[in-house]
């Protein structure tokens, strides 16, 4: 969880139970101060639905206690020892910082609750009370426990907090108690988790390039196992929760879901320089993952790509990318003073009247069919004739009225005899 | 008080709120490509945020009258979806030809293997909700959406001002109120059977074909053509 929170700040240290150190002496300028980087890690929190409490101080000590004792507060610069003065004196039992008091080799001679405990006897109340004590009195009391204490009420214990270098794979599992057959709800559970995970690659700085699903059932061991690969890596949660609702989907939930465990492959996030002026999300982006979406539903989608086919129905696919059309055109070799030309034939088939639909496989009519089509021509329009040597049908286009003054592209099929609607205009 | 009375006082009233008709600016749309069509929509074409229903056999130009707006589209560097059924394909030489730079870079097309009306209401959806395209062109071929499928697509295509126009076949498709203009692509004509503050329904002669569609036609005897006037409505 703590990873999420690298997106403040690379120098970053965990500790239990459940503290999270972040150096932003270097980023906060970058946030806009230390408010606004108070409030961006309070929003990170609330959108992770964790229960925090969040101080800003010189000292990760001073900090660790205001969280307890002043949530929210941000301590001026270099007035720590200030800040400490009105707290009570059980505020010393907080003041560990980086190291818990439990793995400090000082705090050994005497618990800290007892001197606590001797403060309140001698009727000292506040921090700022026994701030007034010397350093030697404390050292002299309780050795190297009360130097250090004395270090620390007074902001000169210094913590320095090396960069956080994470190494642990992106895996998560969700268990449920009463397994479950309705997909909305695993969704829903399976999103907040998502977030998390999403939350981490944000603060590691990369994207999600598929998302592996293990479905564990509750009967006969059985398993699904589910992957979902977006069109172009992202950390987007609505595209990967639409990838994957369109999954579970396909998949059979009347023996219900106990457990689930889920896996990110991460990849590094691109660097690119932003264009003030340039919007942030690209249009080519959203259709990228339009297009994951639509494959991963298995719908055919993309960019027309026309291409120098004789045959109608091969002229143009679908392609991923748009690709430029870039016509063949008669080649001229020349070398030395003999010169070859190479001259493209069917070129005026690029200019060709075609139908706006097409039929993808040519139906054949029946001869009642055909005796209700008034053809327009005696002779063919087209001729169209590719390979003769290996599959040419040799095809006649004509153009034929319906009975509903639908008009109709038609080809007659020389070596069947037969005569095949292809498209409508 | 008279009639005359009344809407002179009425007019006294609201004199600071009235304004000429010149100054009454047209809702947004996507033109159809068809001046005169334009010119009879109080939207200058496809009206945005509304969805549009253009119905009539195949082959009498549903999809071309559709196909009419693109070119300028695309001239325009905007987007354009294409949404083909499962047994017919959008053919894009038509297209090719039409487009001065023959440049198809913002045409999105999206080929459904389905049949199934709940998995068309799906990508259409999606194509809307990426926000990106100013019209989509669904053809729907023989399926009938429900009341309340087209009522979401009409909040999604206001939502993400896009004009959502629905292409079918059947010869009696569902009219929903929703629909902003209905066209009736027939033989003779296209009817304008809705179209808002408008009269309708407005009939547009056609003819079925043109003699300079193709040069060989012109030798022809006029046996298919109609004897109206030489001048292109659709086709051409």
């Amino acid at each position: 969880m703590a990873e999420a929170f690298l997106q403040l700040s690379p120098q970053l240290q965990y500790r239990d139970p459940g503290f999270i150190f972040v150096d932003i002496s270097s980023t906060t300028r970058l946030f806009g101060g230390e408010v606004s980087i108070l409030k961006r890690a309070r929003d990170l929190s609330q959108s992770l639905q964790l229960e925090t409490s969040l101080a800003i101080a010189d000292h990760p000590s001073t900090a660790q206690t205001l969280s307890v004792y002043q949530p929210s507060y941000i301590s001026p610069p270099n007035r720590d020892s200030e800040t400490l003065k009105p707290l009570p004196l059980a505020a010393l039992n907080h003041l560990e910082g980086l190291i818990s008091w439990s793995s400090t080799a000082e705090v050994q001679d005497a618990d800290i609750r007892e001197i606590v405990s001797f403060f309140n006897l001698v009727g000292l109340r506040q921090v700022g009370d026994v701030q007034k004590i010397p350093r030697e009195s404390w050292h002299q009391q309780w050795g190297k426990t009360g130097e250090m204490l004395w270090r620390k009420i007074h902001g000169q214990d210094q913590q320095l907090i090396s960069p956080y270098l994470p190494q642990e794979t992106l895996l998560d599992s969700l268990h449920f108690d009463f397994s479950v057959s309705l997909r909305s709800f695993l969704l829903h559970s399976l999103e907040k988790r998502l977030q998390i995970l999403l939350a981490r690659l944000q603060g590691r700085g990369q994207l999600a390039q598929k998302l592996r699903l293990h479905l564990h059932c509750e009967y006969s061991q059985q398993q699904h196992f589910l992957e979902v690969h977006p069109a172009l890596p992202t950390r987007d949660s609505e595209v990967l929760m639409k990838l994957l609702e369109h999954k579970l989907a396909s998949i059979e939930t009347s023996n219900p879901i106990q457990q689930v465990e889920f896996e990110i492959l991460p990849v590094a996030e691109r660097v690119e320089q932003l264009d003030f002026w340039q919007p942030r999300i690209k249009d080519q982006d959203r259709i990228k993952d339009l297009q994951g979406l639509l494959r991963q539903a298995e719908i055919n989608s993309g960019f027309v790509q026309l291409k120098d086919e004789i045959l109608p129905e091969e002229s143009w696919q679908l392609s991923f990318d748009f690709m430029d059309y870039e016509p063949l055109e008669d080649q001229v070799h020349i070398d030395g003073q003999s010169f070859q030309i190479k001259p493209v034939h069917s070129q005026h088939l690029r200019s060709a009247p075609r139908p706006s639909l097409l039929l993808p496989t040519p139906k054949a009519l029946s001869s009642k069919e055909l005796r209700q089509l008034e053809f327009l021509s005696a002779q063919p329009t087209e001729r169209l004739e590719e390979s003769w040597w290996e599959i040419s049908r040799g095809r006649d286009y004509y153009l034929a009225l319906s009975s509903k003054g639908e008009c109709l592209w038609i080809y007659h099929d020389r070596i069947e005899d037969r005569y095949y609607l292809h498209g409508y205009y | 008080m008279s009639k005359a009375e009344q809407i002179s006082q009425l007019r006294n009233r609201l004199a600071g709120q009235l304004i000429s008709c010149d100054h009454i600016k047209r809702p947004h749309a996507i033109s159809t490509g068809w001046p005169e069509l334009d010119r009879f929509f109080l939207w200058p074409g496809w009206p945005k945020g509304e969805i549009s229903l253009i119905y009539g056999p195949e082959g009498l130009g549903p999809t071309r009258l559709w196909m009419k707006c693109l070119p300028q589209i695309i001239g325009q560097q905007l987007w354009a979806a294409w949404l083909s059924p499962k047994n017919l394909r959008l053919c894009p030489w038509d297209l090719f030809q039409q487009t001065q730079s023959g440049n198809l870079s913002r045409l999105f097309i999206v080929e459904t293997p389905s049949d199934q009306i709940k998995d068309w209401l799906w990508v259409t959806t999606e194509l809307l909700s990426v926000s990106l395209f100013e019209i989509i062109g669904c053809h729907w071929d023989q399926l009938s959406p429900k009341p309340a499928q087209i009522h979401k697509l009409k909040r999604l295509a206001e939502r993400y001002q896009c004009a959502l126009v629905i292409l079918t076949q059947q010869e009696k498709p569902f009219k929903s109120p929703l629909y902003a203009a209905i066209v009736q692509v027939g033989k003779n004509s296209i009817c304008i059977e809705r179209a808002q503050h408008r009269p309708t329904p407005h009939f547009f002669q056609r003819r079925l074909f043109y003699a300079d569609f193709m040069p060989q036609f012109k030798s022809l005897p006029t046996a298919a053509l109609n004897d109206q006037e030489d001048k292109p409505v659709l086709f051409g």
